[in-house]
């Protein structure tokens, strides 16, 4: 039998330059620029950026880097599912359609760092925004696939194409061309990675029925947790309004 | 008339459930691991059909709710979209005042 990937690849010494720095990381003196910048820390919230966006140009920067942060974890995410998967024993065509996820997360954030650049902006000026634990946190009972899959495919994925889409109908809105191009682009791509996360989860729940429930539990919980972002945002803009429950206005599309 | 999923091409992005107006869109059927509509909650906005990646959202002219399903429905509808719309203005006031704050700064 073939030797684990894991066990052939030498350890992964490589780094993000600049290195990845945490928006719950800052220290005084970033805290203090990152409040001058966008005025307190509390809006860097792609919701509340969304918005400042819509009537300054300047905010654009900040929100496309909250969605380049979460592409350069997909990488990372998504690169070790490749190799970790092969101790889960799952169809090789499996592991193939996430290879190709991390290459369309490779993509995402050339584009976004692309954009980046065109805003007048680069990586590390802005901290890294991200939710949930990093891979290294995740407990070992987590780490099924089905389970991955429907945290991270179905339901992050799924949620994706809502933000992607509050995204491209804002810079359409202000007239950003080209990133209403790279978001229109990347929503496309997240298409797919619903569609085969959802397919391959489909094909492990025959296999084992634990997993389907185990799935749906998976995605109440993450539904919860967008229900949190969405009450942070509600927080900081002192709205005591009692929104819909389905977690829409975290993903952007408030516009009714 | 009620909207209807077909299943065999949902791929479970929760885009409907999220936009829809009565909660009436379920991410699991009974049986299958799929989104479902329940009719007597669907007051036939067409909003999930429209944002529907899959293009798998259809009218059902043949499935109906009952009129007392419909017009709780439709008062639910009412309650998401004031709710709604105080989030978006709560918001942008919001981010009016930011950038008048910055403004004078």
């Amino acid at each position: 039998m073939t030797q684990a990937l894991h066990d052939r690849l030498p350890p992964n010494g490589s780094v993000r330059e600049p290195p990845y720095r945490s928006i719950m990381d800052l220290s005084s003196e970033e805290r203090a620029e990152l409040n001058e910048k966008l005025g307190g820390a509390q809006n860097y919230n792609p919701v509340i950026l969304r918005e400042l966006a819509r009537k300054d140009r300047k905010y654009l920067a900040p929100l496309i880097m909250s969605i380049l942060s979460a592409e350069f974890r997909g990488i990372d995410f998504f690169g070790r599912f490749v190799v970790d998967m092969q101790s889960y024993d799952v169809p090789w065509h499996m592991t193939l359609a996430f290879a190709r996820q991390t290459f369309d997360e490779s993509r995402h954030t050339q584009l976004n760092i692309g954009l980046l650049e065109h805003l007048g902006s680069e990586v590390g000026e802005y901290p890294d925004i991200i939710l949930g634990p990093q891979r290294d946190e995740i407990p070992e009972e987590e780490l099924d696939p089905a389970v991955l899959m429907a945290r991270i495919n179905v339901a992050l994925e799924g949620f994706a194409l809502t933000s992607f889409e509050g995204t491209r109908s804002l810079a359409e809105e202000i007239g950003e061309t080209l990133i209403e191009h790279c978001h229109d682009y990347n929503m496309a791509d997240e298409v797919t990675h619903v569609g085969f996360g959802d397919y391959w989860l489909t094909r492990l729940c025959e296999e084992q029925p634990w997993r389907k429930e185990r799935a749906q539990a998976v995605q109440e919980e993450f539904d919860k947790m967008m229900g949190m972002v969405r009450d942070m945002a509600l927080n900081y803009v002192g709205s005591s309004a009692s929104g819909p429950t389905n977690g829409d206005a975290a993903g952007g599309n408030s516009d009714g | 008339m009620a909207y209807v999923i077909d299943q065999s091409q949902c791929i479970n992005c929760s885009w409907c459930r999220r936009e829809c107006p009565t909660s009436t869109i379920e991410y699991y059927d009974r049986e299958e691991r799929k989104h479902f509509i329940d009719a007597e909650g669907c007051i036939d906005c067409d909003i999930c059909a429209r944002v529907c990646p899959m293009s798998c959202i259809s009218h059902q002219p043949e499935v109906l709710p009952t009129p007392e399903h419909l017009k709780e429905a439709k008062e639910r509808a009412r309650t998401w979209a004031r709710g709604r719309r105080k989030i978006t203005l709560a918001i942008r006031s919001y981010a009016d005042r930011e950038i008048a704050r910055k403004a004078e700064a």
